[in-house]
């Protein structure tokens, strides 16, 4: 992929990334920070990427990485533990972005593409390297957890 | 608020305007120049040079005039033979003398000369002792208040004896000289670093590794800080002709800005057209004046330097015309090096050996696991300057991109082990040799040096009035 082409696939992406790492990290310049290091990380290795329809998908999981990465860091300064899929009630009595934050991460990474970055569920599939039928799983777990009436696409 | 009108307002937030993600772009692009940049690039060519400096003492009837004249001056003829610009500074007295003398520990150095412009300071030196044989030194240099100094430090010998007349040479890209500097000396045994070198040796050779950890330094017998002050009228030395043209090299616009002569060297800076599909990273010319006479770019020491912008070099070394009068220069462009923008780094497998597209005469030879690293070779063939030039830079990179770094590397003589020589015992190739330190993965990205060498058919030449 040569300047120009990813130039116009960055353009063409922008938002969504940002959305995506603004649920994980809850802030802006955090999130900002890990966009950065996302398209920095794909322009390095740019030319990596042989079918460059799967753009989209392909920086989306360095990002998810970068996220990640951050979350990691700030764990070592601020424990915030995960809840078990069984902790509904505990998911009840949380405010919806730290319920977000403490669902168990596969969920986490599911319902953030779907309902908060606009991702379908063959790109999510994609970009977190999982069959459909395991998105859609996971989707519906994560919905009942956070008590979210959200319409799920439907698989064919 | 329930957990829909929850949901609605975290999208609302999300979908806020981030003005900052305009420029997600050029922040990646800066900060990738900047993992690219290569700032210096000094070259060996100290058996070339030694040759010249026989054949002008000998023969450069000049040089013999100006040793004649002033006392001491011949020694230093002698020792700046490795650079033609500093020959010609010493043959017209542009020299300023410095007495400076200390004694550690029974080793005496004393600073005698220095030959110094706007831009750059060649410090001339002695290190003696009775008591040890085989000085070495490691030179550092800050300015008057101690702090650290934006220049480079080469040192131009190896090997002297004792009470031989050694040199540095420290060279400033942006910054002038300043009006004086500390220069700091940390003086060594040669035997010390023998046992150094053998103690390194021994550890590799126990770890079947050749590129084992850095050695220790040594323990340092003295250490000597000088105060040196310039003469202004020194540091003033250079001249700017402003140039403003455009040539195509090999199909890419090139525009030389300006030739900045000092006494020590001469740069020819060029600037890129932004629509180049390659960045010039080496220019092979000659300047030559109207009555013929002929400057080249210089065989040793710093031959170009870069910015942090971009992975091109910039700007180009060449000796020095200061001393020569010139109605006009004449640049003349012979050879040209690129790096294509696409093609910066290169792909290995290690396992398999298969490559990306390797710069014309470059073959992958062989990798091999050495404990946690990976030992890469390159074979490499001789340009026309027969110089075993660098092909691969010093970062690498992983499948998600994270950066490592090569912090050793070795150019190896072709010899029987690889193959056989030609009908008249002669090589075609070398080997470039480096290590890939902790790395496990079996595929890996290497950041190139130039991807292509262009020649042009015809002299593309530039008229400086």
């Amino acid at each position: 992929m040569n300047n120009e082409e990813f130039a116009k696939r960055v353009e063409a992406v922008r938002t969504r990334p940002f959305k995506t790492a603004m649920v994980y990290l809850d802030s802006e310049a955090q999130a900002l920070d890990a966009v950065d290091e996302a398209v920095y990380k794909a322009l390095c290795g740019r030319w990596k990427l042989r079918q460059p329809e799967y753009f989209d998908t392909w920086i989306t999981r360095i990002l998810i990485n970068e996220c990640h990465n951050e979350l990691r860091r700030q764990k070592r300064y601020y424990p915030l533990e995960e809840l078990p899929e069984t902790a509904a009630e505990e998911f009840d009595a949380l405010p919806l972005k730290e319920a977000l934050r403490r669902l168990p991460k596969e969920l986490k990474d599911v319902v953030v593409l779907r309902f908060f970055a606009g991702y379908t569920v063959a790109e999510t599939a994609e970009a977190l390297q999982i069959p459909a039928g395991t998105v859609a799983t996971r989707q519906r777990k994560a919905l009942q957890l956070l008590r979210l009436e959200l319409e799920e696409e439907v698989l064919r | 608020m329930n957990r829909m009108e929850e949901y609605q307002a975290l999208m609302e937030e999300l979908e806020r305007p981030v003005p900052e993600l305009e420029t997600t772009l050029d922040r990646a692009e800066r900060k990738k120049r900047k993992r690219d940049r290569r700032i210096l690039r000094p070259v060996a060519g100290v058996a070339a040079c030694f040759v010249i400096f026989v054949l002008l003492v000998n023969f450069c009837a000049p040089v013999a005039y100006a040793c004649s004249l002033v006392p001491g001056l011949r020694e230093l003829a002698e020792a700046v033979t490795f650079s033609r610009s500093l020959t010609d500074a010493v043959e017209n007295e542009y020299v300023q003398p410095i007495s400076l003398t200390q004694t550690e520990n029974e080793i005496t150095a004393s600073v005698e000369y220095l030959i110094v412009d706007q831009k750059q300071v060649n410090i001339f030196f002695r290190l003696d002792s009775d008591v040890y044989t085989g000085l070495e030194m490691s030179p550092r240099v800050f300015d008057a208040q101690g702090d650290s100094l934006g220049c480079s430090i080469l040192s131009n010998n190896f090997d002297a004896e004792n009470g031989e007349l050694r040199s540095i040479t420290v060279d400033f890209v942006d910054e002038n000289v300043p009006d004086s500097m500390i220069l700091g000396l940390e003086v060594c045994s040669n035997t010390q670093l023998y046992e150094v070198g053998i103690a390194a040796v021994d550890q590799a050779l126990s770890e079947e590794n050749i590129f084992a950890d850095d050695p220790e330094e040594p323990e340092y017998l003295a250490e000597f800080q000088f105060l040196l002050e310039f003469d202004p009228e020194f540091t003033a030395s250079g001249r700017i002709y402003p140039v403003d043209q455009t040539v195509e090299l090999d199909g890419q616009q090139i525009t030389i800005t300006d030739i900045q002569v000092y006494p020590t060297h001469l740069r020819v800076n060029v600037a890129e057209d932004e629509d180049n599909t390659a960045w010039l990273v080496g220019l092979d010319f000659y300047i030559e004046t109207d009555w013929g006479m002929k400057f080249d770019t210089v065989s040793s020491g710093i031959t170009a330097t870069g910015t942090t912008e971009s992975p091109s070099m910039i700007s180009y070394r060449a000796d020095s015309t200061y001393f020569y009068q010139a109605d006009h220069l004449k640049l003349v462009i012979t050879e040209a090096q690129w790096l294509d923008k696409d093609r910066d780094t290169v792909y290995l497998n290690l396992v398999t050996g298969e490559t990306g597209q390797l710069p014309d005469g470059v073959e992958f030879l062989s990798a091999q696991r050495q404990g946690s690293d990976w030992i890469v070779s390159f074979k490499v063939e001789y340009g026309d300057d027969e110089v075993m030039g660098q092909v691969f830079d010093y970062d690498f990179y992983d499948a998600e991109g994270t950066a490592y770094e090569i912090n050793m590397r070795s150019t190896v003589v072709w010899n029987e082990e690889f193959g056989e020589p030609n009908e008249d015992g002669t090589w075609d190739y070398y080997v470039e040799q480096f290590p890939l330190k902790n790395y496990s993965d079996e595929e890996v990205w290497l950041s190139l040096i130039y991807t292509d060498k262009w020649t042009a058919e015809n002299e593309i030449v530039v008229t400086v009035q």
